[in-house]
């Protein structure tokens, strides 16, 4: 109807309206003026919804489908026209205007969020980084942190595992702590979180990590790690808009390793001795096909958002399904989110922020040997002759492996696929803001966020051996967490000509309430029923409900000044106590500084027009850590042991205690010390940004587990222990070599960092990383002045032609090989890692190449020890085939039944370079689909690891077995790891 | 007006309101909160009544019951695989190590026996240490003493192994204080220890073992699951026979005051391991014979059957997979060559199995001293303590060869063998070679041959000869020498501890 009329506003009318207006304005000076105008992109195309406000009133709308607006305006007016993603553009009021936006090219105005309030990009001080959340619903990811990986500088972003939901490793600048947690702090609409699981990157809007200590600084005590600032979507005024996306997929596991055939086997099993296989076995059971299978993905998020000038809402709901390359393994997840916001008097805007989510998943046995139920490990080591199911016991799986002590993959499956675990997830926020005067503001933000977490596991009394041992067994899990979060916060911002003035100061309390209960039992009548109600006996020893507290309160303070927003400071203080510290050492207070000068600001710099931006940054600042603490960690607790109360004599016993560990009076917060210098250069009329960064974080009184030697009263302390260093340069650049219709865009990122355990003072060295139970060694020693996590064990010269022998170099020369010839055989801890984006458009058509790697880590391949050391009746892969045999026989692979060590054997360069995303997408346009009231149809094809090149013998090379465990130190062990898989995906985006 | 009052508000909440509490007092853990007393002096008693100590006085014998793996599976190991009666059984590099004779300081067995036995003692020091402190009126002298004197026992008993498995060990005998910064240096010493030497070793065992004769409580035939005055005699007896030591008229002394307390041996051989009729349980606890025992009752079994063989009481349980300290061909063809069959099928038995790691499956030799979850662990017995003194008799000074004859035909008869022949107890040397021979045969699979060999200073000339004649032990990686009668320090306990010196020829 609108367009219609518009059609008819042609030629003579524009200029009879405008001689009308022209006249009426020499009669009065508020004379309306009315202004009909487009608002087009770089590209000529209509841009749907922009903003048109006359400037310095509310007066304002939306452009229709075709950008066109029509408004009533003051002579003399100026008109404001935003779109998000675009430069906000300022025109005179005029009859006719066309307007074309440019795309937020420019970096410099994008508003950053730091804690507690934001900032303009040209206005940072610290080294903060953005991940672009443009394309986020152009790729299939499920979690956050997947939108990071190969985005940022100095932010390594690794999946430790392949299983689905499994969490991604995310360490900024390095690994601060030794059994502390290194994991960042989540700040999610401004509320700190520990575990983002429950978001959906759909509801992403923009995403800042705060590198260092001075950005960091404002969250004190949890911010050592890095802090990831989330904002989730918000309603924007305008039309009403229902956006769905969808996106189906499949994925298969990467890589394949060969298994050796029947013959080869029994070929093998002559050679070795131990296992003694009867003539005429042929090959039955191809492993590999029965373990693996086609994995299907399915995300779903549908949403609804709208708005006027006081009142704005966003509600999205989803569901993601995802089953593994293992059949076990799935993750599912519901999610909803509501987020409002009301400005209900002019000096007051509330708001609530309500997020529900429930997820679960299942996962295999991983991380063990073929021994202990490791499925990956099985699917090699169990030989091929064996039939899937036992002949004899029709539903249980077949154990005759003629004594070797393994169990099929498809039973080591069997023994976790009634397990579960299932999170609800409850984050309701809400919170007020009031504005006394308009600089001056006070915002109070009360946080819920609940969690209930239930296990439960179920095994089948008659499937597999390990149940008919146990004769079924059954868990149930509860956990109750309530962490509440109440932030008060008043901020003050003033200009004085050419001074700007940003204040502020608040208190945030964090409480957590933590309860679990659970049941074990085991003796059940089969697997039909699977409650515990159905076991007859209730484990005595391992069925009891805990609780714990904590709390942290902080006080927060900023006073940013700049000068003409050429001279820029910062300076924050946060003062922290913590009740898991001792009470005397409960308070930290963690201070931190941070200036900028923008050179190209000055006059001297007034001529160099190719500039765009030049500022250098440095900071300085001191951060806390205190997460990889226990709650009551500084007092001397005590292990509760039942005592057996099963005889007559024995009736009324009562438990035992016994002490866990040693009080600490001094225990005090981890301090990390971080100084930042950088520079951000923008050039050529914006189309070509750097940021360069060196750092030099040194992390001291570093909180451990000290293990103490065995003898006195507890051997366990947490104490303030060492001291860490790590210190890197990080390089970003982006680029946009083409525009116009056909547009290229370049981001390049590499990160450099080195780590170094510089300081133990008790006990000198830990060892971490046991793998296999044949060699039964640990594999990580930590000493001071090594990097952390490095490998330990025996330098391997190569097969002995004559002996067959893996031989191993006698380091200290005495005529045996033992302990003492070990020394450091590899580094986990990469020299860089990086990533490049390159995107290209035009028409529509939206391509996105997304590499990324890691280059000089060593991996240490503890898998080979059970698939290529020979030393029983395990199946072998086909490497083995090149095993020596004869005395003169020169081979890298040794004889059967070789002495294997932890040794350079088995450690590999884990460098790769893979094509981690390639992207597809195209963006219809059309009369038809404007007719259906569709503003974006845009269909998109994702393949995800497609391509890798490494020199990695293993399953993939980002791999990292214990990457999510905490108290470790452990990188770069493949061992028996659910293996990565590569996906392709196929989604749709619409927008109404 | 009203502005201010609102500015002021909020002020207040920004800095005041939310300042809560940051004292929480642990919810379902015991801790120095509720445990303990602070004494006057400011020390902290952390048990503060007789219920609070009589926790670690159940957790010191629950250990002792619980803890099978250093205090038997590893004993066997080294006991036996370590010597000739038995092969390592698994590929593991924990246990070939053992029967190759290539243990080193990273043989994660002797890590995990090192800080096991050191956990153990500080158990006992926390009894020792604090028990005289508790202000509980209740709570007896008669009744501490005792308990005390429990701990000592318990303490000695562990040295004593320690010494035997690695000569120079560090003997802790108190509880040191909190470890704070001011007192760093001071405690140092008492959470990173130094090695004594053995001789030290033995003098707190002595004076440990010989206080506690005081008030330790008396053999009781109906509990031998006690550390009793006549453990600690036994233990005096064993100590006194050591290589360095020989001081045989104690060993006398010591084993005639066992004998005095009113041990006897059981009359069939079979009542020491056996199962009951149905395989439900075992023969019979707290035996005429033994002196300390484990036991295992219905409901609250030992796992450790799983490690050596069948379990009779649950058949099928975990017997997929080749186990620990197979009985070696040596043994078996001594057993044979005596014609003890007896002692030989209590000791041994053969099942099918579905491995062929030593022996072809269908005819596989285990170990059958522990056969069920349910039969004992005897830790002491009057056989090893009567052998003991034949040993004495011998050796001493003016040796009894024929006091010795004696004992020892008594213990043959028992099992249907006859008396020594006169070759045999013609000589020292020759009656030496039998003890050792019926030691081997009496006591196989208790732990004892390798500590055999390395009492009467035999180990290179028994082991280096074994490899040759047992077709199926795995081949020697390095000869026996003087230095192979101590074991190597675990590594990690080294790299944890600076002050801890490595054994010679590791």
């Amino acid at each position: 109807m609108k367009k219609n009329k518009r059609n008819f506003l042609s030629g003579t009318r524009k200029i009879l309206f405008a001689l009308l207006a022209m006249f009426l304005s020499l009669g009065a000076y508020a004379q309306q003026l009315t202004v009909s105008g487009q608002v087009v992109d770089t590209q000529n195309e209509p841009v749907i919804g922009a903003s048109v406000l006359e400037k310095g009133t509310t007066n304002g709308l939306i452009t229709d489908l075709d950008g066109n607006f029509t408004i009533s305006v003051r002579q003399g007016a100026t008109l404001v026209i935003s779109y998000v993603g675009y430069q906000t553009q300022e025109v005179k009021a005029a009859s006719r205007v066309k307007v074309t936006l440019k795309e937020d090219a420019e970096l410099l105005d994008e508003v950053v969020v730091i804690g507690y309030g934001s900032v303009k990009r040209k206005d940072v001080t610290t080294a903060i980084s953005s991940v672009s959340t443009k394309d986020l619903d152009q790729r299939p990811i499920v979690s956050a942190a997947q939108a990071i990986q190969g985005k940022a500088a100095g932010i390594s972003v690794s999946q430790p595992s392949g299983a689905p939901g499994s969490g991604l490793t995310i360490r900024v600048r390095g690994t601060t702590s030794m059994n502390g947690s290194n994991n960042p702090l989540y700040v999610v609409d401004g509320v700190p979180m520990t575990d983002i699981n429950f978001l959906a990157a759909n509801d992403i809007e923009s995403m800042q990590i705060l590198k260092d200590a001075s950005s960091a600084a404002i969250y004190g005590s949890r911010a050592a790690n890095g802090v990831i600032m989330i904002t989730t979507k918000q309603g924007a005024k305008g039309e009403a808009k229902i956006s769905f996306n969808a996106h189906v997929g499949v994925t298969q596991v990467n890589n394949k390793i060969e298994s050796l055939n029947t013959a080869q086997y029994k070929d093998l099993m002559d050679e070795i001795g131990i296992v003694n296989l009867p003539d005429g076995l042929t090959d039955q059971t191809d492993w590999f096909d029965e373990t693996y299978r086609t994995g299907v993905t399915q995300n779903y998020q549908l949403s609804v958002s709208n708005g006027n000038d006081k009142f704005k809402y966003f509600l999205s709901g989803g569901y993601t399904d995802e089953t593994g390359v293992i059949k076990t393994a799935f993750y599912k997840r519901y999610n909803f989110r509501a987020n409002v916001e009301n400005q209900v008097r002019s000096w007051l805007n509330i708001g609530a922020n309500v997020a529900y989510s429930d997820y679960t998943s299942n996962g295999i046995i991983d991380g063990q040997g073929a021994n202990r139920g490791g499925v990956v490990l099985s699917v090699i080591n169990t030989p091929r002759f064996a039939p899937v199911w036992d002949e004899q016991n029709p539903g249980q799986y077949n154990t005759n492996f003629y004594g070797v002590n393994i169990t099929s993959p498809l039973e080591n499956m069997a023994r976790s696929e009634n397990n579960k675990t299932n999170s609800n997830r409850l984050i309701a926020t809400g919170k007020a803001e009031i504005t006394f005067i308009p600089e001056l503001k006070f915002k109070s933000t009360f946080t819920l966020d609940r969690e209930y977490g239930n296990v439960t596991n179920f095994l089948d009394p008659k499937k597999t051996s390990w149940g008919r041992n146990q004769y079924g067994e059954g868990k149930d899990e509860r956990t109750l967490g309530t962490v509440l979060v109440f932030d008060n916060i008043l901020t003050y911002a003033k200009s004085f000509g050419k001074h700007g003035l940003d204040v502020m100061a608040g208190s945030s309390w964090t409480g957590s309430d933590w309860s679990k209960s659970y049941i074990n039992g085991s003796h059940y009548m089969n697997g039909d029923i699977q409650t515990l109600n159905a076991a007859n006996k209730i484990s005595w020893n391992d069925t009891g409900t805990t609780a714990a507290q904590w709390s942290i309160m902080s006080y927060v303070a900023r006073l940013a000044y700049n000068y003409d927003s050429k001279y820029l400071l910062t300076v924050n203080m946060r003062a922290d106590g913590s009740s898991k510290l001792h009470p005397e050492h409960r308070w930290g207070y963690f201070p931190s500084a941070s200036a900028a000068w923008r050179i190209s600001s000055e006059e001297f710099m007034k001529d160099i027009n190719w500039i765009n931006d030049l500022k250098l940054r440095g900071g300085f600042g001191q951060t806390g850590n205190q997460s990889g603490l226990g709650d009551y960690a500084y007092l001397m607790r005590y292990n509760i042991s039942r005592v057996w109360w099963g005889t007559p004599e024995t009736e009324h016993a009562l438990p035992t205690v016994s002490q866990a560990n040693l009080r600490n009076r001094d225990l005090t917060w981890e301090t990390t010390t971080q100084s930042n210098i950088g520079v951000d250069f923008t050039v050529l009329d914006n189309r070509l940004t750097f940021y360069v960064d060196y750092y030099y974080k040194k992390t001291t009184d570093m909180l451990m587990y000290v293990s103490l030697p065995s003898g006195q009263a507890a051997t366990e302390m947490v104490r303030n222990e060492g001291e860490m260093t790590n210190k890197g340069f990080e390089f970003t650049v982006s680029s946009k070599n083409f525009t116009g219709p056909f547009t290229w865009d370049t981001d390049f990122n590499i990160s450099f960092n080195k780590n170094k355990l510089t300081y133990l003072a008790l006990t000198p060295a830990y060892y971490d990383g046991k793998t296999s139970d044949t060699v039964n060694e640990m594999v990580v020693r930590n000493v001071a002045g090594r990097p952390l996590g490095g490998f330990y064990g025996y330098i391997s010269d190569g097969v002995n032609p004559e002996t067959g022998q893996l031989m191993y170099r006698d380091l200290n020369e005495d005529g045996k090989i033992s302990t003492s010839d070990r020394t450091y055989i590899g580094d986990p801890n990469p020299d860089f890692t990086f990533g490049l984006t390159n995107t290209f458009s035009y028409k529509g058509f939206n391509l996105s190449i997304l590499l990324q790697g890691s280059y000089g880590n060593d991996i240490f391949n503890a898998s080979r020890m059970e698939t290529e050391g020979m030393y029983d009746g395990k199946n072998q892969s086909t490497r083995v085939l090149n095993r020596w045999r004869i005395p003169g026989q020169i081979t890298d692979v040794p004889k059967v039944d070789f002495d294997m060590k932890n040794s350079t054997y088995f450690i590999e360069d884990g460098s790769y370079l893979r094509v981690k995303d390639i992207s597809l997408s195209y963006n219809f346009k059309g009369r038809l689909l404007k007719q259906w009231g569709i503003t974006r149809l845009q269909p998109y094809f994702t393949a995800t690891n497609l391509l890798t090149w490494t020199g990695y013998s293993g399953m993939d090379p980002e791999v990292n077995q214990w990457g999510n465990k905490d108290r470790t130190s452990v990188q770069g062990i493949d061992w028996g790891t659910y293996p990565q898989s590569k996906s392709f995906v196929f989604g749709l985006n619409v927008e109404f | 007006m009203k502005l201010k009052y609102i500015v002021a508000c909020m002020l207040g909440l920004v800095t005041g309101v939310t300042s809560c509490t940051l004292d929480y007092d642990p919810v379902s853990e015991y801790s120095d909160v509720t445990m303990g007393e602070k004494e006057e002096s400011g020390e902290t008693n952390p048990y503060k009544n007789r219920a609070e100590m009589l926790t670690q006085y159940t957790a010191l014998y629950n250990r002792m019951r619980d803890n099978q793996e250093h205090w038997y599976l590893d004993v066997l190991l080294l006991g036996d695989a370590h010597a000739d009666n038995a092969y390592g059984g698994t590929t593991g590099a924990e246990v070939i190590p053992f029967e190759t004779n290539s243990i080193d300081g990273g043989n994660s067995v002797i890590d995990r026996d090192w800080s096991r036995y050191l956990t153990d003692i500080a158990g006992a020091n926390k009894i020792i240490f604090y028990i005289d402190g508790i202000n509980d009126p209740t709570f007896t002298t008669k009744e501490r003493a005792q308990w005390k004197a429990e701990a000592k026992i318990y303490r000695a008993m562990i040295l004593f192994d320690m010494t035997r498995i690695w000569g120079d060990v560090p003997v802790i005998t108190t509880i040191a204080g909190d470890i704070t910064a001011d007192n760093i240096e001071e405690v140092y010493p008492s959470y990173f220890p130094k090695q004594n030497t053995q001789a030290e070793v033995y003098a707190q065992i002595e004076k440990d073992l010989t206080e506690a004769l005081a008030d330790a409580p008396d053999n009781n035939p109906a509990d031998k699951t006690r550390l009793s005055k006549t453990v600690a005699r036994a233990l005096l007896a064993k100590m006194y026979a050591e290589k360095t030591l020989r001081d045989y008229s104690k060993v006398v002394k010591y084993c005639d005051e066992v004998l005095a307390d009113g041990v006897s041996l059981v009359n069939d051989y079979e009542t020491l391991f056996g199962m009951n009729a149905d395989n439900t349980d075992c023969k019979a606890r707290n035996t005429s014979e033994s002196i300390l025992e484990m036991q295992y009752p219905a409901g609250n079994g030992s796992w450790v059957t799983w490690m050596f063989g069948r379990n009779l009481s649950n058949w099928d349980e975990s017997f997929t997979w080749a186990k620990w300290v197979t009985p070696s061909r040596d043994l078996i063809k001594a057993y044979e060559t005596e014609g003890d069959n007896i002692r030989y099928e209590q000791s041994i038995v053969y099942y099918e199995c579905k491995w062929s790691n030593y022996y072809p499956a269908n005819h596989y030799p285990f170990m059958y001293k522990c056969r069920s979850s349910h039969s004992n662990i005897i830790k002491l017995r009057l056989a090893d303590i009567l052998l003991l003194k034949a040993e004495a008799l011998i050796l001493k000074e003016s040796p009894d060869l024929s006091g010795a004859a004696v004992i020892i035909n008594n213990i043959r008869d028992r099992v249907k063998l006859k008396a020594l022949p006169a070759t045999a107890t013609s000589s020292k040397e020759a009656m030496v070679d039998a003890l050792l021979k019926e030691r081997r045969l009496e006591l196989a699979f208790e732990g004892q041959r390798w500590f055999d060999l390395c009492r009467l200073g035999k180990v290179e000339t028994v082991m280096n000869a074994v490899y040759a004649k047992d077709s199926g032990r795995k081949a020697q990686a390095y000869a026996f020498d003087a230095n192979s009668y101590r074991l190597p320090i675990p590594q990690s306990a080294i790299d944890q501890n600076e002050n801890l010196v490595q054994n010679p020829g590791y």
